[in-house]
C-alpha cells in the first residue's frame, strides 16, 4: 500500500485560486477600513455615534472617556479631575464649579467628573494612576464616603483590570495599545458590545442621561426613598477593621509623588433635623473620620468637610439618602467652586 | 468540539494538511482516525456506540442480500433507534429507573443520522442499489466521516462508498467552491442563526401567553429564519469542508421558503431526511398497500401519514414532536386531495399566493418543534390570534429585518444561480471580492460578546 501521494492536490499556480484571492483582497483592504474607520470616528460623524469603547464592560466609563478625550483636545489642559462613587459621579456638575470659580478669580480653568457608580478606592487609585498618565490633571479631588473603603458588595472592581487602565498604568499589551490609540478598533469594540442584547439595555442604561463634563444627573426624587443605603453604626464601627482599607487610602495619597495635587472630599449625605439617626452620626463622628483624617494629615493632604452645606440642601434637592438630584447638585457644585476658588493656589 | 470553534478549525486545518499529502487508502483511515477523534472529544462512550453500530452492521451487510439478514438488520437498527429514542425523551423516566439527566445521555450525538444512513446500506444491498462494502474502514468512514458526522447529510452508500474509491483530486475551483461553502455557512450560522436564536426570550414558547399576537408572529419568525439558517449553515460547512478533500456530499436545502406546494417543500427542506423517508417509508408503504390491494383513498392518504409520523418520531418522541410529522401528514394528504379534484392551470398569481400558503403552515406547524409541549404549542397558537399588539419584550427590529433580509439575498443568489455554490457562477474577481466581504462580515459579528450556539439539528 502506498503511504504518500501527491495527486489529491491539483493547484498549480496558488496566485490563481479565487479563494486565495479572496483572503488576499481581504488583507489588502485590512488597513483601508481601518482609516476609514479612524477618520470617520474622529471626524464629526463620530459624535452622531455611540461612544466607542475601551473595552470596559462599563459603557458609563466609555462614554465618560471619550467626552474627556474631546474636552482635553479642545481646552488643551485639564486642571481638575473629580473622582469617587456614585456621589461624585451625580452630585458634582464641572460646569457649575468652573463658572463659579470663573466668577470668583476671574481665571479659567478646566474640570471633569469622572466619578463612577459604585467605585471603590482600590478600583479609583488605578483608576487615578491611569488619568493622571492619560489626562495629565492638575488637581485630583476625591469624593470619599465610609462604603469606598468597606464596601465590598457593589463595586467595579474589574475596572482596575482592563487594558486602558493598565496600559496606562505602565502594562503594555497589543489590545491596550489600541484602546488608547485607535478610535476605529473602540469602534469595533462597540460595535461587538452592542451585538448582543443584554448590553444594549445596559448600554443605554448606563450612559443615560450624561450632561457634559462627565456629570450625570439624578432626576427628581428616588421612588422610594431609601432612608440610608450604606451607613450603619456597625459598619462605620468596622471600617477600618482591616488594615488593607487604610492601605488603600494610603496608597491612592502616594499618586501625588507623580506631580499631581490630591484633595479628599467629604462626600455628603442627607442630615435627619430630627436626629434620628444621630447613633450613625456619632460613631462617623468619632470612629470613622478621625482616622481617614489622621491618615490624610500624615500625607499632607487637605480634608474638605461637606456638612454645613449638606444640612443646607433641603430635602427635596436629595435624590436620595446618599446622592443630590439636579437641584441639590447645582447647589453643591457652586459651594464647592467657591471653595476651590478660595484654595486658587491648588491650580498654580 | 463545536464545529464552528476555534479547536475545530485546528483540527480541520491538521486533518486537511495531512490527508493532501497521503495516498487514497491512507487517506480514508486517516479520515476514519480524525473522525474518530473528533467524536471521542464529544464523548468516548458515542464512540463506542458508533464502532458497536459499525461493526454489526458491516457483517450483517455481507449477508443482507438474505430476506432474514435484512430484517434481522434493519430490525436492529429500528428497535435500537426507537428504544433509545425513547428512553432519552420525555418518557424515559417512565420507563428506566434512572436519574432525566444520565437518560439524556443515552442517545448518542449524531446516531439518528447515522442510523439511517446504516439502515439504507443494507437496504441498498438487498435491493441490488449498491454491493456490500468490501474494506471495513471504508465502510466506517461511510458512517462516521465527522463533516456529516453529526447532522447529515445523510448520505447513501453507494455514491458515498463509490467516491471513497476513487481517487481524489482537489484543483483551484473545488478549493474556491469549498472555501465559499464554508464561507456561506458560517455567515448563516454566526451571523443570522445565532443572532436570531440568542434574541428569542427564553419562555417565549414555553409560557406563550405572557406575549402579545405581535411578538409571538415576530417570534416565530425569527425561529423559523433562525432554525433554518443554522441546519442550513451546518450543512453549508460540512459540505464545503468535504469538498476540500474532494468527497461529495449532498445538498440539505433548496431555498424552501420558495416552494410553492407542500410536496414541493419537502423537495428543498431537510433533503437528505426526506428523500430517505420518501425512499425507505413512503414507496414502500405505498407499494405494500398496492399489493394488497387496499383501496386507493387509503392508498393515497396512508403513505404520507405514517411517513410524516415517522419524520415527527425522528426528530423526538415528545407529543409534540409527533403531532408535527401528523401534521406534516395531514398537509400533503389534503394537497393531494385538493390537486386530484380541482386541477388548475398554473399562473404567476396563483404561484405566489400558494409559495405564501405554503411559508405560512410549514411556519405555523414550527411551532410544536419550538413548543415544549402541546399545550403550550395550542396557547401560542391560539394567541397568534388574539390580535394583541403590546410589546413587552425587546424586538431588535433592524437585526431582525436585517436577518431576514440577509436570508433571502443568499436564497435568492441561490436560486438565481441554479446552486448553493452560487458564487461559483460570478466571475472570479467578483468571487475573490465576495469572499473578502465575507471575511469581513464573519470578523464583524464573531467575537467574545457573540458566543457561538450549539446548532439545533443535533438536539434530534
Amino acid at each position: 500500500m502506498h503511504l504518500f501521494s501527491r495527486e489529491t492536490i491539483q493547484i498549480k499556480s496558488f496566485s490563481f485560486s479565487q479563494s486565495l484571492r479572496g483572503i488576499v483582497y481581504f488583507l489588502l483592504t485590512i488597513p483601508l477600513v481601518f482609516l476609514t474607520a479612524e477618520i470617520v470616528a474622529r471626524s464629526p460623524i463620530g459624535i452622531l455615534l455611540p461612544a466607542p469603547s475601551v473595552n470596559a464592560d462599563n459603557f458609563l466609563f466609555d462614554a465618560k472617556i471619550y467626552q474627556l478625550e474631546n474636552q482635553l483636545r479642545r481646552d488643551g489642559s485639564l486642571d481638575c479631575l473629580f473622582l469617587g462613587s456614585s456621589v461624585a459621579n451625580s452630585d458634582i456638575d464641572p460646569a457649575v464649579v468652573e463658572q463659579v470659580y470663573r466668577e470668583k478669580t476671574g481665571e479659567t480653568i478646566h474640570c471633569f467628573n469622572l466619578g463612577l457608580p459604585a467605585m471603590t478606592i482600590e478600583t479609583a487609585s488605578a483608576l487615578a494612576e491611569a488619568a493622571i498618565a492619560r489626562f495629565h490633571p492638575k488637581v485630583i479631588f476625591y469624593a470619599i464616603l465610609p462604603r469606598d473603603v468597606h464596601d465590598a458588595i457593589a463595586n467595579v472592581e474589574y475596572l482596575g483590570e482592563i487594558d486602558w487602565v493598565k496600559y496606562n498604568r505602565g502594562v503594555p499589551s497589543l489590545n491596550g495599545w489600541l484602546v488608547n490609540h485607535s478610535y476605529a478598533y473602540r469602534y469595533f469594540m462597540t460595535w461587538r458590545y452592542w451585538l448582543a442584547l443584554p448590553n444594549r439595555a445596559k448600554m443605554e442604561a448606563e450612559a443615560s442621561p450624561l450632561a457634559a463634563k462627565g456629570y450625570q444627573p439624578a432626576p427628581g426624587i428616588r421612588e422610594p426613598y431609601i432612608e440610608n443605603l450604606t451607613m450603619t453604626p456597625e459598619r462605620l464601627h468596622e471600617a477600618w477593621d482591616d488594615p488593607r482599607q487604610a492601605q488603600a487610602v494610603e496608597y491612592f495619597l502616594t499618586l501625588q509623588q507623580k506631580g499631581v495635587k490630591i484633595v479628599f472630599l467629604e462626600g455628603p449625605s442627607y442630615h435627619e433635623s430630627d436626629a434620628s439617626d444621630a447613633e450613625t452620626w456619632r460613631v462617623y463622628e468619632t470612629e470613622y473620620l478621625p482616622t481617614l483624617i489622621q491618615i490624610l494629615d500624615e500625607n499632607q493632604i487637605p480634608f474638605w468637610r461637606t456638612q454645613e452645606i449638606a444640612i443646607a440642601i433641603p430635602k427635596e434637592h436629595w435624590f436620595d439618602w446618599l446622592h443630590l438630584n439636579s437641584d441639590g447638585a447645582a447647589a453643591f457644585s457652586q459651594w464647592l467652586g467657591e471653595m476651590m476658588a478660595e484654595n486658587r493656589g491648588l491650580f498654580k | 468540539m463545536q464545529l464552528v470553534s476555534l479547536p475545530f478549525l485546528l483540527f480541520a486545518a491538521i486533518t486537511l494538511i495531512v490527508y493532501y499529502f497521503l495516498a487514497r487508502k491512507a487517506q480514508n483511515i486517516w479520515l476514519l482516525a480524525a473522525s474518530y477523534f473528533f467524536y471521542v472529544t464529544i464523548s468516548p462512550s458515542y464512540a463506542l456506540v458508533l464502532f458497536a453500530v459499525t461493526a454489526v452492521n458491516f457483517y450483517i451487510g455481507k449477508k443482507a442480500t438474505f430476506r432474514f439478514w435484512l430484517t434481522l438488520g434493519v430490525g436492529l437498527n429500528l428497535v435500537s433507534f426507537a428504544a433509545l429514542k425513547l428512553v432519552s425523551g420525555p418518557y424515559g423516566p417512565r420507563l428506566l429507573p434512572v436519574p432525566p439527566e444520565a437518560l439524556s445521555l443515552l442517545l448518542p450525538v449524531g446516531f439518528s443520522f447515522y442510523i439511517l444512513q446504516a439502515i439504507s446500506y443494507l437496504v441498498d444491498i438487498h435491493n441490488r442499489q449498491t454491493d456490500s462494502a468490501d474494506d471495513f474502514f471504508d465502510f466506517a468512514l461511510y458512517l462516521t466521516f465527522f463533516p456529516k458526522l453529526l447532522s447529515g447529510p445523510i448520505e447513501r452508500p453507494a455514491r458515498f462508498l463509490a467516491d471513497l474509491r476513487a481517487a481524489r483530486h482537489v484543483d483551484a475551483s473545488a478549493l474556491a467552491r469549498g472555501v465559499g461553502l464554508i464561507l456561506v455557512g458560517l455567515i448563516r450560522k454566526i451571523v443570522i442563526a445565532d443572532r436570531l436564536t440568542s434574541f428569542l426570550p427564553p419562555a417565549v414558547f414555553s409560557d406563550p401567553a405572557a406575549f402579545s399576537s405581535l411578538e409571538k408572529v415576530i417570534w416565530l419568525l425569527a425561529f423559523t429564519f433562525g432554525l433554518y439558517n443554522d441546519f442550513a449553515g451546518y450543512t453549508s460547512i460540512a459540505r464545503g469542508l468535504s469538498a476540500l478533500m474532494g468527497i461529495e456530499l449532498g445538498p440539505n436545502f433548496r431555498q424552501p421558503f420558495l416552494a410553492n406546494s407542500l410536496s414541493d417543500f419537502w423537495t428543498r427542506w431537510h433533503i437528505s431526511l426526506s428523500f430517505w423517508l420518501r425512499d425507505y417509508v413512503f414507496f414502500p408503504t405505498r407499494r405494500w398497500l398496492m399489493q394488497h390491494r387496499w383501496p386507493q383513498l387509503a392508498a393515497t392518504i396512508l403513505p404520507p401519514l405514517v411517513t410524516m409520523l415517522a419524520s415527527g418520531y425522528w426528530h423526538g418522541t415528545q407529543a409534540a414532536m409527533i403531532a408535527w410529522g401528523g401534521l406534516h401528514g395531514l398537509y400533503l394528504v389534503g394537497e393531494q386531495l385538493l390537486k386530484s379534484k380541482t386541477p388548475r392551470p398554473p399562473s404567476r398569481l396563483r404561484t405566489a399566493l400558494s409559495t405564501l400558503a405554503v411559508f405560512t403552515l410549514t411556519t405555523l406547524a414550527l411551532i410544536l418543534i419550538a413548543a415544549s409541549s402541546l399545550r403550550a404549542a395550542f396557547v401560542y397558537f391560539t394567541g397568534l390570534f388574539a390580535f394583541t399588539a403590546q410589546v413587552t419584550s425587546v424586538i431588535p427590529a433592524v437585526d431582525l429585518v436585517a436577518a431576514a433580509a440577509l436570508t433571502l439575498l443568499l436564497d435568492w443568489q441561490e436560486s438565481r444561480h441554479g446552486a448553493d455554490a452560487f458564487f461559483m457562477k460570478w466571475t472570479p474577481t467578483a468571487r475573490a471580492w465576495g469572499f473578502a466581504a465575507a471575511l469581513w462580515i464573519l470578523i464583524l459579528f464573531l467575537g467574545p460578546q457573540a458566543s457561538v450556539v450549539t446548532f439545533v439539528y443535533q438536539g434530534f
